[in-house]
This record gives structure tokens, sequence and C-alpha cells, in this order.
């Protein structure tokens, strides 16, 4: 290992999963979270817990409530934006790269 | 024999319409499901405080604390210091001036090279 230990940005490859979560740093991702929770924003750290450090934070909160006639379910989200937020990593689901298109 | 010329108590006759689980929340809480979730939500609170110390598991030390929507929490008003544990943690809201990104990206890419080399 020629590589110096202290070198700032360790040369990039992709050898294991979180090597994408790492190739996502200060970029927008999409986090799914348990409890019908989902979060886009600036992924700023992680470890290997998936817990997560984002900024600029949009959450996206899914309740279901079933229609009483009709047993249709009915879908209502609320957002709110946060500014600098610690996810602590056993609600995360899924971790997506930067998105490509508009949401 | 009973279970082809009779019903079991508290199941629906043959032929009878579904119950639904919605149907046995409501019967046996008295409230819509709309009241039950939110309950359910109202069980999550906000805590506003100085953060005092954190550990390995991240259980934090608050001290100084608000509870946002002090009507909902009356109990809550004499309490000033807390202390969570970790694990019933979702987010922690940080102060975002007061976060050094830069410094955040670097270690943790830091972290995932020593990670590896384990």
């Amino acid at each position: 290992m020629a590589d110096d230990q202290d070198q700032a940005i360790p040369v990039q490859t992709v050898e294991e999963p979180l090597d994408l979560v790492r190739l996502s740093l200060d970029e927008r991702i999409y986090v799914k979270m348990r409890t019908d929770r989902e979060l886009r924003g600036r992924l700023h750290a992680y470890d290997q817990h998936l817990n997560m450090i984002l900024g600029d934070v949009e959450e996206t909160v899914t309740t279901s409530e079933i229609d009483e006639e009709t047993y249709e379910e009915i879908f209502k989200t609320t957002k709110r934006t946060i500014p600098m937020l610690f996810v602590r990593g056993d609600g995360v689901i899924l971790v997506s790269p930067p998105m490509r298109t508009a949401t | 024999m009973k279970i082809v010329d009779g019903m079991v108590e508290g199941t629906r006759g043959r032929g009878g319409r579904r119950i639904s689980w919605v149907k046995n929340v409501k019967d046996s809480t008295g409230m819509k499901i709309s009241e039950c979730c939110e309950i359910l939500l109202e069980r999550e609170r906000c805590i506003c405080g100085t953060l005092h110390s954190v550990d390995q598991f991240l259980n934090i030390k608050l001290t100084d604390i608000n509870v946002t929507d002090p009507e909902k929490y009356p109990h809550m008003l004499s309490v000033k210091t807390c202390f969570i544990r970790g694990s019933v943690v979702r987010y922690v809201q940080l102060p975002a001036d007061e976060c050094d990104t830069q410094l955040l990206q670097d270690a943790t890419r830091k972290e995932a090279a020593q990670n590896k080399q384990r």
C-alpha cells in the first residue's frame, strides 16, 4: 500500500455497497425510512450503521387512511424541510444515489 | 359437527360478510382509525435542548430542555434535563450554520478508507 493513510481523499474504488454511498457524498440523495417516511437531502456524512447527516432535507411523511364506505385507502403526504439533520441508521430502508429525474 | 352446522362465537357466519381488520380496531377502541393514527403520531415528540453529552450508543443527555407543544405534554414542563435512550431516536436536528460540512465529508471518507483496511 503506497497510499498515504492521511491522504485527504482516498482513491475512489467501488468494492462494497457502502462505496456507492461514499460516492454520493455531497450529492443530493433519496432515503427511504421506516414508518412511511422519505427524505431527500445532501449527504454530508455517514457511518457503517448508515447513521447519516443530511443537509437541506425535505421529509415526506405518508399516512394512509381507509375510507369507511368504500374501504379504499386514501394517502396523505405532509412535507417539511429541515436545514441539517442527523438520521439514525436503524430506521433506514434504502439509500439511493443522486436522482437524475426531477421529483 | 359444530363446525359444520354452527358458527364459532365472534366470527362471521357462513356466507356472511367479512369483518375487516379496521372494524375490529374500531370495535375494540371505540375510535375511528384516523383517531388511532393521530394518537400514534402524538406519541412522537420533539425535545429541544442543549446537548450535554453523547455516548457510544448515541444515548443523549440534554440540558435546558423545551418540549415543542407544551400544552400537549404538561408533565414535561417541569423537567429541565433529560436522558434519551439512543435507540428511540429517529432524528436529531442540528444547527446548520454550526456544521462544517467539508469537515464532515472528509472525516467520512477517511473513516470509510480506514474501515476498508481492517
